[in-house]
């Protein structure tokens, strides 16, 4: 059984999961513009190396978001010692400038990107480095 | 629990936004040098009493065409008392002021089909065409930029276009900018996407690559043709032809590679919205800033989808989503888009 929040759906038999994309939403519905993670999970390309995949990441990031400013590429160790990328930007929105972390990891044939957004109004030190720390948590299973 | 994050040097470096990404100063008005109604031999032009009624500042329903408003308040062309024009007129006004007479043929060609359906027979017979019938025919379309569509000049939406400007100048990227903006704005507030796709791109392009053409000048530094911002304005709000943008030359052939380069960049802007499936990196910043209450893109993923679409591309591109490795020089993309 699959939970699809709000609804639940059960595959027929030989059905397993290749693609899962969660959105999660910091607060209340309707309580204005705050944190949102974005999280994935996908079989990589066929063959293609995790930098690889990064760096087509940034291109494409950097060609298609619009006025996108101070794209950064740093290393991040999760906890179980794995190591990924994490790309920084920010961008303007009808609803101010946002700060994004693109953050991607890959194991085995699997790649995981996570977004965390957050309007820089809301953005501090201290929330950063607590949703940073939720994603640094990513675990392989 | 422990982690750890490395800066390390950033590979990608994205433009700053340079001065020409800064807003064209809107509000300085340059007066044309030599007056409006006299030309370069120093032949006086007289506005025809039809054109003087509706002229700019009259506070009447003006031309919606700032060309053909201009060309008709200068007394280039006169307007009729029943409103229409010569087109045999306006091809000399368009030759004189620098565009071939094929051009003007072209524009003749534009203006016979910008009434109702029912009048085009009787424009190509007659050889004219009704200016102030334009807002009856084909050329309010979505995604022009609005700034004579009520009758008379509009500030905010001047200050929308001459936004894209570069350093002062629009160029062909500031008008590709300009028409995808406002394919976007449209298309965000229900315009009809299949008519904004295709008739609003197409036209938008279309009218300002006879723009650029018969008036813009080439920077011989950047090699770009333009038009200065503050010029655009003196047409746009005075109905004048400013001397800044009389005497070029030009001829069908460079409004054709105009429109062509107006295209392209025009077109690339509006498809970038084709990647907004979360399944590309670009899809899934869109959905975080989304569900951030930003909403980036809004209205902008399925007419870009749809652009695309259009074009048969996107929608069968594999390098889209990750599944073939994507090309990354100039001459690969050329090679993946041609073979």
């Amino acid at each position: 059984m699959i939970n699809l929040e709000g609804f639940s759906f059960e595959p027929p038999a030989g059905f397993r999961t290749e693609e899962v994309t969660y959105g999660l939403r910091f607060g209340l519905p309707g309580s204005g513009p705050g944190p949102s993670f974005m999280l994935q999970s996908k079989l990589a390309r066929q063959g293609a190396k995790f930098e690889e995949l990064v760096q087509e990441t940034m291109v494409e990031l950097a060609q298609t978001i619009g006025q996108l400013k101070g794209l950064t590429n740093s290393e991040i160790t999760f906890v179980d010692g794995a190591k990924g990328a994490v790309l920084a930007y920010d961008f303007p929105t009808h609803a101010g400038e946002m700060r994004q972390y693109f953050v991607m990891r890959m194991e085995k044939a699997r790649l995981c990107n996570i977004t965390l957004t957050i309007p820089k109004a809301s953005l501090t030190d201290a929330n950063a480095a607590t949703f940073m720390k939720a994603i640094a948590a990513l675990k392989a299973i | 629990m422990s982690n750890t994050i490395k800066p390390k040097t950033p590979v990608v470096s994205t433009p700053k936004p340079a001065e020409s990404a800064k807003p064209a100063a809107a509000s300085s008005t340059s007066a044309p040098k030599t007056n409006a109604g006299w030309g370069a031999t120093g032949a006086a032009r007289t506005p025809s009493p039809t054109a003087v009624s509706i002229a700019p500042g009259s506070g009447k329903t003006e031309v919606m065409c700032p060309v053909l408003r201009a060309l008709a308040n200068e007394g280039r062309v006169q307007l009729r008392a029943d409103g229409t024009v010569s087109v045999d007129e306006l091809n000399r006004a368009i030759k004189e002021l620098g565009g071939s007479r094929p051009l003007g043929a072209a524009t003749w060609a534009i203006g016979t089909i910008g009434n109702k359906p029912t009048d085009i027979l009787k424009n190509i017979i007659n050889h004219e065409f009704s200016l102030t019938k334009l807002p009856e025919g084909i050329v309010p379309h979505p995604a022009d930029t609005q700034i004579l569509r009520n009758g008379k000049f509009d500030e905010a939406k001047f200050n929308e276009l001459v936004k894209h400007a570069d350093r002062g100048v629009m160029t062909t990227e500031s008008f590709a900018n300009a028409i995808a903006d406002n394919y976007r704005r449209d298309v965000g507030a229900g315009a009809n996407k299949l008519d904004a796709t295709v008739r609003g791109l197409n036209f938008a392009q279309l009218e300002f690559a006879g723009l650029l053409s018969v008036f813009g000048s080439k920077n011989n530094a950047t090699g770009k043709t333009g038009i200065k911002v503050e010029d655009l304005r003196v047409m746009y709000e005075k109905g004048q032809i400013p001397p800044g943008m009389q005497g070029q030359s030009s001829s069908v052939i460079e409004a054709m590679a105009l429109q062509a380069s107006l295209a392209i960049k025009s077109d690339a802007n509006v498809a970038a919205g084709a990647l907004s499936s979360v399944f590309t990196s670009k899809g899934l910043s869109d959905a975080g800033a989304r569900l951030s209450g930003g909403g980036a893109n809004d209205g902008v993923g399925q007419s870009g989808q749809l652009a695309s679409m259009s074009a048969g591309k996107a929608a069968a591109c594999p390098h889209m989503g990750g599944a073939v490795k994507k090309p990354a020089g100039p001459a690969e993309v050329v090679n993946a888009h041609t073979l």
